[in-house]
């Protein structure tokens, strides 16, 4: 397929063990937006900047080792991104993400990521509904919150304590008690509120599907990718994996994350 | 002491008085900017001039259709088939020889537009009629990618704003509760990937939103299945406390945060928005038949046609459609019968459907490739194989609705190798498609890298003889 495919361009693209071999491209923006008081939004998903970083990977999930993970899809038919096996090979800091010039990530872009084709005098900081989307329902900031909601819960034994120590690690600071008050009932209804429900246990395909309109026939055709990475898949702790009371306390810290305290720093 | 004007001090005395304009007129945006937090930058604004268009379907065909076997008829090419080619320019090296089309062509309705005789929906004279075939556009780069980039961002390096990002970043969208740019795909991408549709420089809010062409059609638009509508409104209301106490806490207003706060509210509408308008059982089967949802070989385009007036009816902006398998360098007689057969049913079908509903005149529908197709080709594997190469100096598009004329306009040359009549670049034809929305690409800038950035990058001329 590789061969097929490859007349005009040069076959380095379609080497598929090495993807990327063009135009590298270290990106590196957190000085890059230094303008206002709330100027600093926080990409999460980019985690550009240190700060933010460290409370949205909480810690004792985070391997401080950087993780350098081009993804680059050239053509149609590049192989799948696949994860890394492990947590601790996964979760591991994102500050210096490769990015390969000229390929855009719609991921990092929704969350104002500056082109890599030019320098950037001033950084776009602003907030769109898509965001939202991802801050929200997606599986990373979902499986971020149970790791937190599990660390607050391996750390401390109450409720009120565990309410404190998470705005301390994700705000800085300590909650008001009205603050504290609110969200405990909030706790206390969201774990009622599980207790009656029941997530399906989360199942990852060791293959998939792909398609392409071939040329030579001008007809679709499909073939079966594998993807090996999957056969020993080691997931981050979904919400079956975790009683109603963890998932109750992750829907509190999926609140904090999403805060407008959280996303600017003052 | 010198008190002479140096040059170097003429230039930068210059350039401070450009950069203080700059900034003065970004005082301006600045005190102009929106006093009410709901004044979104996708709100509807008014046009620059009396637009011809409000919104934008393009249907773009990956890989390069030849103009000589779809819309731009070459007897002189047939009569050379496989007689040797000196012609330059293309990737191809060594022996090549002329590929006379396999199709044979038509002349259709009152504007007597050509087609070639397998487009049997499109050349029914209620749609044919509609049509205006542009044949003097050029490209500039012969490589997928790049010139995808350029028909897409108006440059071939990518990373620019898509035209679905300036029309909507011009006019905004008249619909809050649903994206105002919207790009469906196949299964795979096409070459260059989402850089085809990115905001660039732009605010996100103009990034084109793909709904994927399996599954939840827009990438965690729903919360996860445990998760009720009424889980969500309370961890809204709860997030919109704590916000708000924040808010109180700085002691004075800040829209940035507020606009943030909106946001929540506005994503939890569009989720019941979204899947209303993705969703084709409220359209009865004689329509979705019409629009070849019932053929495989028609199913996916037909499918997307039809969710691409759905949009446009329902406020979206701007509408982009990614179909592949047109770079046919060999066997291009079966490539671009099957390739014709899947779109022709489908855009004809959208192009009456339009029509019928009075939305044509609004709409203005776009169909283009990245390039045109050489009159020649080199041997392959031994054999004179009868397909073409990459061409960026001759192209076909149709265009119709939406303020254009009908008819043929512009032409290539004999063979087809090269535009002749009515030639202007990309630029030019990003320039009145803008125009044709009530756009001035002049007046469309965004500043960014020291400059005011345009799709046409530098400027360039409208092309009249499109314009009805």
């Amino acid at each position: 397929m590789a061969v097929v495919y490859n007349r005009e361009q040069s076959s380095l693209l379609f080497i598929p063990e090495m993807p990327v071999t063009f135009s590298l491209e270290v990106v590196n923006a957190h000085i890059r937006n230094r303008h206002g008081p709330y100027s600093e939004f926080r990409t999460v998903c980019s985690a550009l900047d240190r700060e933010s970083e460290s409370a949205v990977w909480v810690k004792p999930e985070i391997n401080m080792e950087i993780a350098l993970q081009p993804r680059m899809i050239q053509f149609s038919l590049a192989p799948a991104y696949q994860p890394s096996a492990t947590r601790d090979e996964r979760n591991r800091r994102t500050i210096y993400a490769y990015h390969v010039r000229g390929q855009s990530d719609p991921f990092t872009e929704l969350f104002n990521q500056p082109n890599p084709n030019e320098s950037c005098e001033l950084r776009e900081t602003a907030a769109v509904t898509p965001q939202v989307f991802s801050l929200l329902n997606s599986d990373l900031i979902n499986d971020r919150s149970i790791a937190l909601a599990l660390r607050l819960q391996e750390e401390q034994k109450t409720l009120d304590k565990q309410i404190e120590r998470a705005f301390r690690l994700v705000l800085g600071r300590t909650p008001s008690a009205p603050e504290r008050d609110r969200l405990k009932k909030y706790i206390l209804d969201m774990q009622a509120y599980h207790h009656q429900t029941e997530p399906d246990p989360v199942s990852y395909p060791t293959q998939i599907t792909r398609s392409l309109v071939e040329e030579f026939t001008g007809q679709p055709f499909k073939y079966q990718e594998i993807l090996p990475v999957f056969e020993q898949y080691e997931p981050d702790k979904k919400p079956a994996d975790v009683t109603a009371e963890t998932r109750a306390l992750a829907d509190f810290c999926l609140l904090l994350f999403n805060t407008n305290e959280f996303m600017y720093i003052k | 002491m010198n008190s002479q004007l140096t040059r170097r001090h003429a230039l930068y005395s210059l350039g401070a008085s450009l950069g203080s304009v700059a900034f003065s007129s970004l005082l301006q945006a600045e005190t102009k900017a929106p006093s009410k937090s709901d004044e979104s930058p996708l709100s509807s604004k008014p046009p620059m001039s009396k637009p011809r268009a409000k919104n934008v379907i393009m249907l773009f065909m990956e890989g390069g259709p030849g103009h000589m076997d779809t819309f731009d008829p070459k007897p002189e090419l047939s009569r050379m088939h496989k007689k040797e080619s000196k012609l330059t320019g293309g990737l191809e090296k060594g022996f090549k020889f002329f590929v006379g089309s396999p199709f044979k062509f038509n002349k259709l309705g009152e504007t007597g537009i050509e087609m070639c005789d397998q487009w049997k929906y499109l050349s029914d004279p209620f749609v044919a009629n509609e049509l205006c075939n542009y044949r003097g556009c050029q490209a500039e780069s012969l490589n997928h990618p790049e010139a995808l980039f350029q028909m897409n961002t108006g440059s071939r390096l990518g990373g620019d704003p898509a035209v679905g990002a300036w029309a909507t970043y011009g006019l905004g969208t008249e619909n809050q509760n649903l994206p105002g740019y919207v790009v469906m795909t196949e299964l795979a991408l096409p070459q260059g990937g989402p850089t085809n549709w990115s905001n660039g420089f732009l605010p996100p809010h103009f990034q084109g939103t793909r709904l994927r062409p399996q599954g939840s059609p827009i990438l965690d638009l729903q919360s996860p299945a445990f998760k009720s509508r009424e889980h969500q409104r309370r961890a809204l209301d709860e997030l919109s406390l704590l916000n708000s106490n924040h808010l109180d806490s700085l002691g004075m207003p800040d829209l940035k945060l507020q606009a943030r706060m909106e946001s929540y509210e506005l994503a939890f509408r569009m989720q019941t928005e979204v899947p209303g308008v993705l969703n084709l059982s409220q359209e009865t089967t004689q329509t979705t038949e019409m629009y070849g949802l019932d053929d495989p070989e028609t199913e996916t385009f037909g499918r997307q046609c039809l969710m691409a007036r759905r949009l446009v009816e329902n406020g979206v902006r701007f509408v982009q459609i990614f179909s592949g398998g047109w770079d046919s360098h060999d066997y291009l007689e079966r490539g671009h019968t099957a390739r014709i057969k899947s779109v022709d049913k489908p855009m004809a079908t959208l192009i009456r459907d339009l029509k019928q509903r009075g939305m044509l005149e609004d709409t203005l529908v776009i169909w283009t490739g990245e390039f045109g197709r050489t009159p020649d080709n080199n041997k392959r594997g031994g054999v004179y194989s009868l397909g073409r190469g990459h061409n960026n100096h001759a192209m076909t598009m149709l265009l119709a609705g939406g303020g254009v004329k009908p008819g043929i306009v512009g032409g290539t040359d004999e063979l087809g190798a090269s535009a002749v009549e009515c030639v202007h670049p990309i630029r030019d034809l990003h320039i009145t498609l803008l125009h044709l929305l009530g756009l001035d690409d002049n007046k469309l800038t965004y500043f960014h890298a020291g400059r005011f950035k345009q799709l046409s990058q530098f400027g360039g001329e409208l092309i009249p003889e499109i314009i009805a």
